[in-house]
């Protein structure tokens, strides 16, 4: 098994679920309160390790093409960084703090544009960093990937039966 | 990115810690089979949810620090850290993932059963902290080295991670950890105490609380200050260059004294303290004869920053004061003590005691990373690269945007617990929870 894998999989269980996320972010512009329990109970949080873990992967299993996929990535990864932060900012503020029953237009319309942003970033990382790869000859680190697989192969499914019954009480 | 790693340190060690702080009330409410308990349970869960949100952006923006400043240090070391990162990831995975189920069965799943969603979340908890410690005890002792056009070749990387250094590292680091989340909440009850005045079964339930939580603390200090220990004695056989720094030991030698308050100048010279005579070498090596070295044994160029010593000084006196009080909140408990005197531990001023005992303990642990970080300069790899050469990118202006935006973070979060903990009040037992 390439160590590509170990960056792929991850990304594709990430990505339906961030698309779920996006659309009951705007779904739910003008709407008083998170009464379904939809933010509450941050699955967000928990979807986005698997973009953690993609991350992480790539990192250390592609040590050797960081320093060139991070200067052609620099731009979109700190822009996706700062709407990060902006996105937990909003999150804390209209879930935890707001406790008015009127809702804040305003916020709600910048909680699920940071959702757009957010995306449009990892695409074009991913994208660039696709590109770096196949166009480059890198070595991955493959001393890892027996140490690594356990996780692999055993976490992500452990994790999935949780996030299953998450989603599916998650009012779509 | 120092800022953004003093940042999240706060609210990693809080999500480590609380799992297993509500588990322990979790259990207490379940055994005596007490719903107000399980509702503080319950309250202390969303506190969590929102430190995990804090912390989830805190720990993304180290990643992409981490990715885009220092890949030099990813190349270099990537065959070992990768290891330590990777688990790093399993582990935060589940961590989160079970607690937003957790939470959100709070009523759904009842009993025993639902304490046990919540074992993985303790588990994975400790699983990040153990995993990225193992990686920074690597960069601090990284031991023998085969580096081969400037990149670490190993086909071991789980022996170059699970080390001595690592060991006392990762024990030390966590029971820290867990001290200081269980001071945090020891801080809340003795508030909620203050502001609500709680009587009858809600008073019970704080109180059983509070005497679980102390008795927890005072095991966590004796860990951690034996454990300290220890890893002070191996950091002098160990790091022996950052030893002399922390303990003011100029030059190699026998019967080296304790010095306390003292400060370097820049010539590597101790001005000022107080001596007492022999006892850095007994607690080196248990012996007036233990021969310590001294920092004037290294060239000028690798020594550390040398105000880690004043750093370190501060911490000792934070754990004093901290031990302390909770050892005395968690004695006047005793019960054959004079009911006088057992009456001390619910008074104003013992509360109010107890209220700052979890920022500083945060305080001990922002003290210790720095020890260790800048006791390890001008090396990021200890003893094999040094800092500037481990840097690859300028972040340049986009540099202060995090920390602009980790206050506004650190605003919002803040207000959101004191929210939680303030205006909702008094816990009310909720039906069907038990």
């Amino acid at each position: 098994m390439s160590a590509i894998w170990f960056v792929i999989v991850p990304l594709i269980i990430y990505i339906p679920m961030f698309l779920v996320e996006l659309f009951i972010a705007f779904r739910r512009i003008g709407k008083p309160l998170d009464k379904g329990g939809e933010y509450l109970h941050a699955t967000w949080e928990a979807t986005h390790t698997f973009l953690i873990l993609g991350l992480n992967y790539f990192m250390w299993l592609y040590s050797s093409a960081i320093v060139d996929v991070a200067r052609s990535v620099f731009v979109p990864l700190i822009l996706f960084g700062a709407i990060f932060i902006v996105r937990a900012i909003l999150y804390v503020y209209l879930f935890y703090i707001k406790k008015s029953t009127q809702p804040n237009v305003l916020a709600d319309w910048l909680f699920a544009v940071c959702h757009v942003v957010m995306l449009a970033c990892i695409s074009y990382v991913t994208f660039a960093t696709a590109k770096i790869l196949i166009g480059g000859n890198y070595e991955s680190n493959h001393v890892l990937l027996p140490l690594l697989y356990p996780g692999l192969f055993l976490m992500v499914p452990l994790v999935s039966v949780p996030l299953y019954f998450l989603y599916k009480t998650k009012k779509i | 990115m120092a800022d953004s790693l003093g940042f999240h340190i706060i609210f990693a060690l809080l999500g480590v810690g609380l799992p297993l702080v509500i588990l322990l009330i979790e259990q207490l409410g379940l055994r005596r089979k007490d719903p107000l308990i399980l509702e503080h349970a319950k309250r202390l869960s969303y506190a969590t949810v929102i430190l995990v949100v804090a912390g989830v952006a805190s720990g993304t923006i180290i990643s992409i620090q981490m990715s885009l400043m220092w890949g030099n240090l990813i190349e270099f070391g990537g065959q070992i850290m990768g290891l330590a990162f990777g688990w790093e990831g399993y582990a935060f995975m589940l961590e989160a993932v079970f607690l937003a189920f957790y939470v959100s069965t709070w009523g759904k799943v009842k009993g025993w059963k639902h304490w046990l969603l919540g074992v993985p979340v303790a588990i994975g908890s400790f699983g990040s902290a153990f995993a990225i410690t193992l990686g920074n005890a690597w960069m601090q002792n990284p031991g023998v080295l085969n580096v081969v056009d400037g990149v670490v070749q190993t086909d071991n990387p789980l022996g170059a991670l699970l080390t001595k250094t690592a060991f006392f590292m990762v024990s030390h680091s966590v029971a820290g950890y867990y001290l200081a989340t269980v001071l945090c909440v020891l801080g809340i009850y003795a508030f909620y105490t203050l502001k609500f005045k709680p009587s009858g079964k809600d008073q019970q339930a704080v109180r059983q609380i509070m005497f679980r939580l102390s008795a927890t603390a005072v095991l966590f200090v004796a860990i951690t200050a034996i454990l300290g220990h220890f890893q002070s004695q191996y950091l002098a056989e160990s790091q022996p260059r950052k030893f002399a720094a922390i303990e003011l030991n100029e030059e190699t030698r026998t019967n080296a004294p304790y010095i306390i308050g003292g400060e370097w100048n820049e010539e590597g010279k101790v001005e000022g303290g107080i001596r007492i005579p022999n006892m850095l070498s007994i607690l080196a090596g248990n012996s007036s004869t233990t021969e310590v070295k001294g920092l004037q044994d290294f060239p000028k160029d690798t020594w550390p920053m040398l105000f880690v010593n004043i750093l370190f000084e501060l911490k000792l006196l934070l754990v004093a004061i901290v031990s302390g009080v909770s050892i005395l909140f968690t004695a006047l408990h005793y019960k054959k003590l004079k009911e006088k005197y057992r009456a001390w531990r619910y008074n104003k001023p013992l509360l109010l005691a107890l209220l700052p005992l979890g920022p500083l303990t945060i305080i001990i642990v922002e003290l210790g990373w720095m020890v260790a970080e800048f006791g390890r300069q001008p090396f990021v790899v200890n003893g094999y690269m040094r800092t500037d050469q481990a840097f690859s990118g300028q972040i340049g202006t986009w540099g202060y945007i995090f920390p602009v935006l980790f206050i506004f973070l650190f605003i919002a979060t803040t207000i959101a617990l004191w929210l939680l903990f303030k205006k909702q009040g008094k816990v009310k037992p909720a039906k069907g929870i038990l």
